[in-house]
């Protein structure tokens, strides 16, 4: 057990950072482009959602019936969702070589997925207490599920597309506005 | 009761972006940073800090009660919220530049000047845009 541990130790030791650098990304659930871009799909989805409140002058009485701490969970689920849903399509297609026909195509299927999940968290906190305690007919509860996921499924839809177009957009812009390798690069004159 | 800590998470979230970002316009522009290792750290907690903003801001508005785009201070809040978005926006192409140069690069621990300016000047405009952003909110809490 010592040996081991002192053998990890030496390991660790002689290990260069970017080396350690890798394996602790390899450890890591999520990579450092799936976390920004659903952090910045999710951040972009409530901050337009919250201008165009403001705007129409409807912000205060949206926010007046929402608790504070029941925001922050709704965020943070979303987050969640937006997390998974960026991640699975990662996993399944590359940004930098897959075409925009076949990302689009997965963002879509990912926000359709995302959207029917989100409602069902929402529904299962919000109704199903009601649901144990009889206040509700649970025919009713049921058709209006079905008719909510299908509208959650359409609209999870839309936005997985249309972010999947932006995140593409962002990432090819990038690519654009970095530098050319090689250039300008300090390095020794050749010796003869 | 929750509004006490939503503001302290909030400014301590904003504490992080301003200070990070500052650091590493100034180490990059100074040459003190030669690799990318330390912004790629950096960007996991950004991102993480933005999204904390993000509904601690909704949360602190919530406790607010803004008032009507109208109003001054709902003209300032229109201009914080389109600026946060153009922040947003324009941290997600420095990050993945940052992700695309370091897939570019490799292990190298030799970073081009025009990397290393670009890297700068992407750190600055956003450490510039977050102070901007201090400024409307410090406008928006006290007038």
């Amino acid at each position: 057990m010592a040996e081991d541990r002192h053998e990890r130790m030496t390991e660790s030791e002689t290990m260069t950072e970017p080396t350690r650098d890798a394996e602790r990304v390899e450890t890591r659930p999520v990579s450092l482009v799936t976390w920004t871009l659903a952090t910045f799909d999710t951040a972009l989805f409530v901050l337009l959602g919250v201008l165009a409140a403001h705007a129409s002058g409807g912000l205060a009485d949206l926010l007046a019936g929402l608790n504070t701490l029941v925001g922050v969970a709704v965020f943070c689920y979303l987050w969640a969702l937006f997390v998974l849903a960026v991640r699975w399509v990662h996993g399944r297609v590359s940004l930098d070589s897959a075409g925009v026909s076949t990302l689009a195509l997965h963002g879509t299927a990912a926000g359709s997925v995302a959207g029917v999940a989100f409602l069902l968290g929402l529904f299962a906190v919000a109704l199903v207490p009601t649901l144990q305690s009889g206040g509700v007919r649970l025919q009713a509860v049921l058709l209006v599920l079905l008719i909510g996921v299908g509208v959650a499924a359409v609209v999870g839809g839309v936005v997985g597309l249309l972010v999947s177009l932006l995140d593409i957009a962002m990432y090819g812009l990038a690519g654009y506005l970095l530098p050319e390798a090689g250039h300008e690069r300090v390095t020794e004159p050749p010796r003869q | 009761m929750a509004a006490l800590p939503i503001r302290t998470l909030h400014v301590l979230a904003m504490a992080v972006l301003v200070g990070g970002t500052t650091v590493l316009w100034y180490s990059y522009r100074s040459g003190a940073i030669a690799s990318l290792a330390p912004a790629k750290q950096f960007e996991w907690l950004f991102w993480g800090g933005v999204g904390v903003l993000v509904f601690t801001g909704v949360g602190n508005l919530g406790a607010l009660g803004p008032p009507g785009p109208g109003t001054d201070w709902g003209q300032t809040l229109l201009v914080k919220l389109l600026i946060v978005v153009a922040l947003v926006g324009g941290s997600v192409v420095r990050t993945l530049l940052l992700v695309q140069a370091s897939d570019r690069e490799g292990t190298s621990v030799d970073l081009s000047p025009a990397l290393r300016r670009t890297l700068s000047r992407a750190y600055g405009a956003t450490a510039a845009v977050l102070l901007g952003i201090v400024i409307l909110a410090e406008v928006l809490a006290h007038g």
